[in-house]
């Protein structure tokens, strides 16, 4: 695993795959799992599909990890994520009342269909109505 | 009574985190992830080694010269002791037992609820009564 930011509790990373493709990791230490879960659904849902619209699959049960292909993990992409992760933080205060009033194992957002992401999907990125409310207050901010 | 000092004792922490979020899902949390390591470790582990009559200890902290397996919230601890390693293998055998048979649940949200999860991880190990039966269980768990 490479770096991509790590301060304040905050990790991200990046493993490049065979097939050009990344796994990137979303992690938020020392924090308990009810925090953690909606920390990582807003980071991902805000880089990768908000700032940007990266093709992305989700690659465990705990939504820590998601593959991506390299091409589109650029340098201005892993800015995103970083400063992404670092508004989820701030704005947690806001983001677990949402969490505990819209986040449900169902309302899944859509991910990508690109065959070479296929065999690392594990399961979907759940919430959406969650994540549109949290990432509206996160933006309400500018 | 001696204080342990020895460097190179070690231990393996296993979690189940992975397991917890099928388990729970959304509701996540630390509370209910540490209850599933705890009935996994009590109802599920503990029972095999009791079955087999292995001499296993159950303490809290680390640092023994023995086996020991110990709750530690997010995780459970295996402290690798001084016995034979005949000894040492079925104890990795009797805990693989139990691994793979959770890896084969096929509902994994039934499990969220507490008096559910009880009896189905009793169950996983229920009938196997002694180390033979261990470890022809984890031969033909692993062949499939």
């Amino acid at each position: 695993m490479s770096s991509i930011y790590n301060l304040n509790g905050i990790v991200l990373e990046a493993d490049p795959l065979d097939g050009a493709l990344e796994a990137v990791e979303i992690d938020f230490l020392a924090r308990p799992r009810e925090h953690v879960l909606p920390l990582r659904l807003v980071t991902a849902y805000g880089a990768f599909t908000q700032r940007r619209s990266l093709d992305f699959v989700v690659a465990d049960h705990q939504r820590k990890t998601y593959v991506v292909p390299s091409d589109q993990l650029t340098r201005a992409a892993r800015e995103d994520l970083v400063d992404v992760a670092r508004l989820a933080v701030q704005h947690l205060g806001e983001i677990l009342p949402l969490a505990a009033e819209l986040l449900t194992d169902d309302d899944p957002v859509p991910t990508s269909d690109r065959p070479d992401l296929a065999s690392h999907q594990v399961t979907a990125l759940p919430g959406k109505a969650f994540l549109e409310a949290a990432w509206a207050r996160i933006t309400a901010h500018g | 009574m001696t204080v342990s000092d020895d460097p190179k004792t070690c231990y393996v922490a296993f979690n189940y985190e992975e397991f917890a979020n099928q388990v729970f899902g959304v509701a996540i949390s630390d509370e209910n992830t540490a209850s599933l390591n705890l009935g996994i470790l009590n109802d599920g582990i503990r029972k095999l080694v009791a079955n087999a009559g292995l001499p296993l200890s159950m303490r809290q902290s680390f640092g023994f010269p023995v086996s020991n397996l110990g709750d530690a919230y997010k995780t459970i601890r295996f402290t690798i002791g001084i016995e034979e390693e005949d000894l040492l293998r079925q104890y990795v055998a009797l805990i693989t037992l139990v691994n793979v048979k959770l890896s084969e649940v096929a509902a994994p949200t039934e499990l969220a609820d507490p008096g559910k999860r009880k009896l189905f991880i009793e169950g996983l190990t229920g009938s196997v009564a002694d180390l033979t039966r261990i470890g022809k269980e984890l031969q033909e768990a692993l062949d499939k």
